[in-house]
């Protein structure tokens, strides 16, 4: 999907328009240059939620920096991948995995609020009552490269525990937990959050089976290329807008549970992990 | 059977039919295809599903088969809720992998499962290797079709007895009601009940029949009353008749038994003027007895349209003072006063002298009947209404007895006199005035009357009449002649042809005294003979008699080359004798009885030729 076809989908889009028209205007008045930025998101959700998770935070940051930033969307996580290997965002919300694989991306802003890792399930009423158990069986994941999901929990086990197993990709994490807690795979890979958000007589039938090492979640990140007086402006903007209660309650939905700056340094856990090993290209 | 039963019958057995025939035939098939729809319903939404979902579970995106199954399932469910199943019979779909694992839904609904009756599998297949199968566990809700073929049914009883109702009601308004009212008008009518009308306002053949019965009502009333009224007229001329007739027979009697009571006396009387005396009474009856059984002959000729009314000239003068001489005396024995006026500047007329004597003498005879010892009196007078026409006016008044209105108005009718007692006491035919009404028109003219009881009576008569010259009543008048005229002709020799002895002797008597030679004979075979022998200058001929009859006679004599002049002498006095005399060969025709001035004017006629 284009990023013109997001705009037509933007409910408020007469607003939207009047809205950069005025930062234009204020951007001439103060003898600045006013720019428009380019911003990717991870589409972990569907399209419509993040547009609808992300608008509000775009506008407002307009409104402190002056500049405009248009959301472009993207069909799925392997065209986001390549979009973002192309450099096509100048401002990218993305997760740590992808981070490491894009250098080229500075981290502005992460959540300080948790912890990303994943969680391996298994029938509570089954036979599989520990990791060796999975030794030869088949794991559902997600998608090959989803971070904690998939990535980070065949890495644990492959690398940690030394167990082979065959994977299949259901798609969903609810596909996971649904294969798993009606036996048709032996254990599947998750989130926390996801599972959570199953229903009882899911939950009811499984079991966490291992937690994986936590690592710092998603940041947003901003091209190399942009100025770094830029960046400082995005990184003060946000910050300022975590600040209020409105953009609290408006990053709380990306999401971040506590707005902080994000350091290169903090994503070394990831990078150490050398996940590339269990990366699957996309074909 | 009734009307209503036998009209109504193929209604309600044709509603029947139907009925039975959709409750056994239709309803049993609507009922299993209702329960094939269903399933079949249930195997198509099956079949539709299978190619997703067994895609989806070759990947085992069991979310997403959930995600389909879940909205396929509360679409069943929403559905059959509609359908008003109830909640335990709420139709299940259920996903099995190719081992038998339930994958769809998580938790297997043991106790909604034991309430499905039906169970339908379609298996997955996955580029043709079979990967599990889908059911749907349902209970097709055989009560509930039952319970719609119920309602069908109830409606279909409903809308069959609505049907029949109307049917029954429609026919009975528009075929039986009227067929009824025809019945029940036609049992009115034979009960002589003609002013039942049917009131019928349908445009229909039924509507043209209550129509055509009410117009044959109509003219059968008006036929009935006619009759009715023609009988009773019927009745009353029959009893008038008979009224008629024996007052008829009553003034027939009367006279005669004068007549042969006076001519048995006579015979005995020696003294001569007591004969005298008798033989004057005699004539005095035998007139009136004339007179009654002219009223009657007149009446018929009249009746029969063969009366014919002459045109000649007279002297109304003459005529009135001969009705005044005759009456003055009849009116003195009846102690009666009779005036008489003439206002008359020109008395020659050209008109029938007769039957204007006849309608005189009626009215006055009547009016000095009718007035004993009263006033009569006869006016004359004379309008003239251009050219040579004039009204001659004759009006009778007299201070008799009157009449009351409602005589009035009958008067002119035949054989109507004032009442019975009229007739008892004064006599008469009844003829008279009827007569003289008739004799009246054939003249063109008038007559009326105004009267009060006890006061009197007046009649007058218009007659309209062309004026006739002098030399006309001159030429008339010769012809009037009385017996001494006729004494130029005697010498002369005729013969009598006449059957009857006293009717030769009457004859005899009469050509004796004006000395007139004469031979008889008795019948026309007779008569023939005489002739070829003797010489005659004349032939008096009756008519019907014995051998040869008068016709027959003069058509020998004439055939014989003779010709002498023949006159009819006949009872046979109507016209059409009179014309069938001529035709036969005679000269001229004299009714029975002989009136000697007629006898005598014709004799003259004749011989002086």
């Amino acid at each position: 999907m284009t990023s013109r076809n997001l705009i037509c989908k933007y409910n408020n889009l007469p607003y939207f328009f009047f809205v950069s028209a005025i930062f234009y205007l204020l951007s001439f008045s103060s003898h600045t240059l006013a720019k428009q930025y380019v911003v990717g998101v991870v589409p972990q959700f569907n399209t419509k939620k993040i547009y609808r998770i992300w608008s509000p935070i775009l506008s407002n940051l307009s409104e402190r920096t002056g500049h405009t930033f248009v959301l472009k969307g993207s069909e799925d996580i392997p065209s986001f991948e390549a979009n973002l290997a192309k450099s096509e965002y100048d401002l990218a919300y993305m997760n740590p995995y992808h981070y490491i694989m894009n250098p080229q991306y500075r981290p502005v802003v992460r959540d300080h609020g948790r912890q990303l890792y994943g969680i391996l399930v298994t029938q509570k009423e089954g036979n599989i009552k520990s990791i060796n158990d999975l030794q030869g069986k088949t794991l559902h994941f997600p998608a090959p490269n989803a971070l904690g999901a998939s990535l980070m929990i065949r890495a644990e086990l492959i690398d940690k525990f030394g167990i082979t197993f065959e994977s299949k990709y259901v798609n969903t994490h609810s596909s996971v937990f649904l294969n798993t807690a009606l036996g048709l795979a032996s254990a599947g890979g998750g989130v926390q959050k996801t599972y959570s958000r199953q229903k009882e007589q899911i939950k009811e039938k499984l079991t966490i089976l291992h937690e994986t090492e936590k690592v710092t979640p998603h940041p947003l990140t901003v091209h190399q290329r942009i100025p770094k007086e830029i960046y400082l402006l995005i990184q003060n903007a946000l910050m300022a807008y975590a600040a209020t209660d409105e953009g609290k309650a408006a990053l709380k939905k990306v999401p971040f549970k506590q707005l902080g700056v994000a350091n290169k340094e903090d994503y070394q856990s990831v990078s150490d992990m050398k996940l590339d090993a269990y990366y699957v290209k996309p074909n | 059977m009734k009307i209503t039963a036998k009209v109504l019958a193929p209604f309600i057995f044709s509603f029947l039919s139907l009925a039975v025939c959709v409750q056994f035939l239709y309803f049993p098939y609507l009922e299993n295809r209702l329960y094939d729809l269903e399933s079949n319903r249930y195997k198509a939404e099956l079949a539709a599903l299978s190619p997703i979902v067994a895609e989806e579970l070759f990947i085992s995106d069991l979310a997403k088969i959930h995600s389909i199954l879940n909205s396929y399932d509360s679409t069943l469910k929403s559905r059959e809720q509609l359908n008003h199943k109830p909640d335990n019979s709420i139709s299940h779909v259920y996903l099995y992998s190719k081992e038998g694992l339930q994958l769809f839904p998580v938790n297997q609904q043991t106790s909604a499962l034991a309430q499905k009756d039906l169970t339908l599998v379609q298996p997955l297949l996955f580029e043709n290797t079979p990967i599990g199968h889908l059911s749907i566990s349902t209970n097709i809700n055989k009560s509930l079709i039952e319970s719609q073929i119920n309602g069908l049914q109830l409606a279909l009883l409903g809308i069959t007895l609505f049907m029949l109702i109307i049917s029954v009601w429609w026919n009975e308004k528009v075929i039986i009601f009227p067929i009824l009212s025809l019945a029940k008008a036609a049992k009115q009518l034979t009960k002589g009940n003609y002013n039942y009308h049917i009131t019928s306002n349908s445009i229909d053949e039924l509507g043209d029949l209550s129509t055509a019965f009410n117009t044959m009502t109509k003219t059968l009333s008006e036929t009935n009353n006619a009759l009715n009224k023609s009988l009773a007229e019927a009745k009353q001329a029959t009893q008038t008749k008979s009224l008629f007739l024996a007052n008829m027979s009553h003034e027939i009697r009367t006279p005669m038994n004068a007549i042969m009571g006076l001519s048995h006396l006579g015979q005995l009387e020696t003294n001569p003027n007591a004969q005298k005396e008798h033989f004057r009474n005699i004539e005095l009856s035998a007139n009136n007895l004339l007179t009654i059984i002219n009223d009657i002959l007149d009446f018929s000729k009249i009746e029969a349209g063969k009366l014919v009314i002459e045109t000649i000239p007279f002297d109304l003068s003459n005529l009135i003072n001969g009705i005044h001489t005759v009456y003055k005396l009849q009116a003195e024995k009846a102690n009666v006063r009779l005036t008489m006026q003439q206002e008359l500047e020109h008395p020659y007329l050209m008109g029938d002298p007769t039957r204007i004597n006849q309608i005189l003498i009626n009215l006055l005879s009547n009016a000095i009947k009718f007035s004993a010892e009263q006033e009569v009196d006869l006016a004359i007078s004379s309008q003239s209404l251009g050219d040579n026409l004039h009204n001659i006016q004759f009006i009778i008044r007299d201070t008799g007895i009157g009449m009351s209105e409602d005589t009035l108005a009958h008067l002119f009718e035949e054989f109507s006199q004032a009442d019975k007692g009229t007739t008892r006491k004064y006599g008469g035919t009844g003829l008279g005035l009827s007569i003289t009404k008739k004799l009246v028109d054939l003249m063109k003219g008038e007559i009326s009357v105004t009267s009060a009881k006890g006061k009197g009576s007046t009649f007058t008569v218009s007659l309209p009449m062309t004026l006739a010259s002098k030399d006309d009543i001159k030429q008339s008048n010769e012809q009037l002649l009385s017996e001494s005229c006729i004494q130029g002709v005697a010498g002369s020799k005729v013969l009598i042809v006449e059957d009857n002895f006293i009717n030769q002797e009457v004859v005899k008597g009469l050509l004796d005294r004006v000395k007139i030679h004469h031979e008889t004979a008795e019948n026309g075979q007779r008569a023939t003979e005489l002739i070829e022998t003797s010489s005659f200058d004349l032939v008096l001929m009756d008519i019907q008699m014995p051998v040869m009859d008068g016709y027959q006679a003069t058509q020998k004599i004439r055939e014989a080359g003779f010709n002498i002049p023949i006159i009819a002498l006949s009872a046979n006095a109507m016209t059409e004798d009179r014309k069938q005399s001529l035709k036969a060969g005679m000269n001229d025709h004299l009714a029975k009885p002989i009136k000697p001035q007629e006898l005598y004017q014709t004799l003259l006629k004749w011989l002086k030729k």
